[in-house]
């Protein structure tokens, strides 16, 4: 937005002139925003919009473990908006044209330790932009969409499940790029209520897209309000990832590969980077505030660390499935296990883990 | 200062060379002392140029001009960058003698032999010095990334506008300073938990590790006792001995120590301090040379440098061990000598750990180890444990990284012209030394019954 750029985005309301809400009656209905908003705002609305209660509840029985709340009772789906309906808004977040910036890319480069790898294939030649940037790329646009009145989950108590990329083409620093968000599949989850948050970047309006995130999200402890009982549903599906039911086989720790130390400052470095400054991962006090034990690692920065060792280039998928919180500061566990180096990589899977408490963080899966 | 020409016309230019041998002819080395001890308060150039002076004085050759000075430390200050040849400069020897710095890891006195004794096979040098140095003590401390980049800044800033803007950079964070680590840095684990993977892996007890530990320290004490350092060492600061030998250590004692590495693995952690060396401060050279030119100078042709070989492994993603290089390498110049493990008198592979030696030889007990990664038909087979670091090894005597390999060298070389002298056979022995980065140097060396 041109004007209040620290402003989140407003509800689509009539006469507002930064935003344009294009296909007016079609479906989806299309927010289209100049620009990429910034996220401090957006967590300040995301906290002044939740309930504390419901948000630290939220965060404690998701990082605890503890009994989840009888339906009803601790749910706070909707409250917000003081509406009782759980659908999603049928809208869709749109930037037109998102610069991938050569310093912010190369910023993010350094923190999460991905190489600088100059390209000459595909899109041309120049530096190839790191996927993990790409999801922070989006992730304002996200933010947008997870903030609105009419979003039926708490954003604050939202704990980031999984993420799966598919990235088609090589991004160049410099690229301009259309930013589309969307949240669908709203469903009950065994500890709460879980949505996909879908982002898009593509070249063009009316081109597909080259790279696609879905990031899955849980509001632990987050009834849907009519929905059956999720744990009855969910019961016996041991093979649905945790973008399914949140169930894992026990834990078996690999043989380890390396091991990674992150500082207390891991999550300011992320946040500086990625924009992402959601306070559970600034320092010990803002997340205690939060009801965490203390600060923990972003996810993604876990993700895109994992990523960055095994330092391979587009067109490539990666997914990966968060476990446990990694406690800042503190140590894991890493297993890497791939088929091949740089090009030749076709799959490979990075482990990282907590060595003492025998207890996963995150699992990434790549294949090329 | 000698004003020795240094310009000697060949007798006939046209002739095609041959390769001559080079020879260890002497060895000299500081008390190895472990880090934080009598040498805390030195540099690694001061205790470089120790052992250097020690070795001149030993061989007499104060004033000479030799070909070239190898040497180099892993842990160096930036300012120390001319190491070698700023030693040259502080020592005895000519100062019209070359300098030159080398760095691989613990293998750096492997390489430094190497180097100094090719130069003299293909007769560029007559005689040099190949040596390395360490010191756990005086390691360099370095600002962190986010100071260093402002200090950059600011050395680059012209007007007190953009110094101020520089320094504005700063956090308070930025001001921590920076150890070296001994952590590998691809994988972030030490050594130590590198090598707890290997020593899992190949399911290395305990028990086998202390004995290694044990034996160590018996054979370095009992090599002290008979004075067979007495040629080999020169006190300094104070210190006569390697201050981390523990002559009375035995399996039992070594036994009552907790372990200190592996212990977040699914297997019952084996490695201690007992059986892992101690970061150490020291220094050690030897002087190599022709024949002809140890003759002239009266000194004693100890060993024959043969052969060498070096070695890496993928050790990033687990595919190997860290410190399994060694298990390539030696195979390899065996090979290309035409020689099996069994014809080797005498066998030195440098304990980093216990452990590692005892990887190294389990793996040539293994028939699909030989056959898949070494491409062997037969093993390379088991090796006599008597033939194994007689005169004690790294455990005792301690590991100040760059100096070890030269120590080795220097030890060996006297014992194997002992042994030939004694039997009136040529003796031959091997050199193995593992270094960071998954690589590792081997050495094939050669006493003969003659002076």
């Amino acid at each position: 937005m041109t004007t209040t750029p620290n402003t989140p985005a407003p509800e689509p309301t009539p006469g507002q002139g930064q935003n344009r809400c294009a296909g007016e009656g079609e479906s989806p209905q299309r927010i289209v925003l100049d620009t990429m908003p910034a996220l401090g705002g957006l967590y300040a609305k995301a906290a002044a919009g939740t309930t504390a209660r419901a948000a630290t509840l939220g965060m404690r029985r998701a990082f605890k473990g503890l009994p989840l709340p009888v339906p009803g009772k601790g749910a706070r789906a909707g409250s917000r908006s003081g509406r009782s309906n759980p659908r999603l808004p049928d809208v869709e977040i749109v930037v037109p044209a998102v610069e991938v910036k050569a310093p912010e890319h190369r910023a993010f480069c350094e923190v999460v330790g991905a190489r600088i790898r100059a390209t000459s294939t595909g899109a041309g030649s120049g530096t190839e932009v790191f996927s993990g940037y790409l999801h922070a790329l989006a992730f304002p646009a996200a933010m947008v969409l997870l903030t609105r009145k009419d979003f039926p989950l708490p954003t604050v108590g939202l704990v980031h499940l999984a993420n799966a990329v598919t990235q088609t083409e090589t991004v160049l620093e410099g690229d301009l790029l259309q930013v589309n968000v969307r949240a669908e599949n709203l469903r009950p989850h065994r500890a709460g209520t879980a949505v996909d948050v879908v982002a898009e970047l593509r070249r063009s309006p009316d081109a597909p897209p080259i790279w696609v995130g879905r990031s899955v999200y849980l509001a632990r402890g987050t009834r849907i309000p009519g929905a059956e009982d999720s744990r009855s549903t969910d019961s016996g599906t041991t093979t649905q990832s945790a973008a399914g039911d949140g169930t894992r086989p026990e834990f078996v720790p690999p043989v380890p590969t390396a091991r990674w130390q992150l500082g207390a400052d891991t999550g300011r470095k992320y946040a500086a980077v990625s924009g992402d400054v959601n306070p559970i991962h600034l320092s010990g006090p803002s997340a205690k505030a939060l009801g965490m034990k203390g600060a923990i690692a972003h996810g993604m920065y876990t993700a895109s660390r994992a990523l960055a060792l095994l330092d391979t280039s587009a067109p490539l998928t990666w997914e990966v499935e968060f476990a446990t919180p990694l406690v800042l500061p503190g140590s894991a566990a890493v297993a890497v296990q791939r088929d091949g180096r740089g090009e030749n990589l076709r799959s490979a899977t990075v482990t990282v883990w907590n060595a003492k408490k025998r207890k996963p963080h995150a699992t990434i899966s790549v294949t090329r | 200062m000698s004003s020795e020409p240094t310009i000697q016309p060949a007798s006939d230019p046209t002739a095609p060379r041959q390769l001559r041998s080079a020879w260890v002819v002497a060895g000299n080395r500081t008390p190895f002392a472990r880090a934080g001890g009598p040498y805390a308060s030195t540099s690694v150039q001061e205790m470089f140029t120790a052992a250097l002076d020690g070795l001149v004085a030993r061989t007499g050759i104060a004033g000479e001009r030799l070909g070239a000075v190898a040497g180099g430390a892993v842990l160096k200050q930036p300012k120390a960058f001319n190491l070698v040849r700023e030693s040259v400069l502080g020592s005895a020897l000519d100062p019209q003698t070359p300098g030159i710095d080398v760095q691989q890891a613990c293998a750096t006195g492997m390489e430094t032999t190497s180097l100094i004794a090719n130069k003299i096979r293909c007769g560029q040098i007559d005689a040099g010095v190949a040596g390395g140095v360490d010191s756990a003590s005086d390691a360099p401390i370095v600002v962190g990334e986010g100071l260093r980049k402002v200090l950059l800044q600011l050395n680059r800033a012209k007007t007190p506008k953009d110094k101020l803007k520089a320094l504005a950079k700063l956090r308070p964070g930025d001001l921590a300073p920076v150890a070296p680590g001994v952590a590998e840095p691809r994988t972030g684990l030490s050594m130590g938990e590198h090598q707890a993977l290997t020593t899992a892996q190949w399911g290395i007890t305990r028990q086998a590790q202390d004995e290694i530990a044990a034996n160590s320290h018996h054979n370095l004490a009992a090599a002290w006792d008979s004075g067979f350092f007495d040629d080999l060492v020169t006190p300094f600061r104070g210190l006569t001995k390697d201050n981390n030998l523990r002559p009375d250590t035995s399996v039992e004692k070594l036994g009552g120590l907790s372990p200190v590495f592996g212990k977040n693995l699914e297997t019952d952690p084996t490695m201690t301090a007992g059986n892992s060396t101690p970061l150490t401060d020291g220094a050690s050279a030897i002087l190599l040379a022709t024949a002809e030119w140890a003759e002239e100078h009266n000194l004693p042709k100890l060993a024959e440098i043969v052969d060498a070989e070096t070695a890496a492994v993928d050790f990033v993603d687990g595919n190997e061990g860290l410190l399994m290089a060694p298990a390539y390498a030696a195979p390899r110049l065996l090979a290309r000598n035409g020689l099996k493990l069994q014809d080797i008198d005498l066998v030195e592979i440098h304990e980093a750990f216990a452990s590692t030696v005892l990887t190294i030889l389990a793996a040539w007990e293994d028939a699909d180890f030989c056959k898949v990664n070494l491409g062997l038909d037969e093993p390379v087979g088991v090796l006599d444990r008597s033939r194994l670091n007689v005169r004690g090894s790294s455990l005792a005597a301690g590991h100040p990284f760059a100096a070890t390999g030269t120590r080795v060298v220097a030890t060996l070389s006297k014992e194997l012209k002992a042994r030939a002298v004694a039997e009136n056979r040529p003796v031959t022995g091997l050199i193995s030394v593992c270094a960071a980065g998954g690589q590792g140097a081997v050495a094939l060396l050669r006493a003969y019954p003659e002076s």
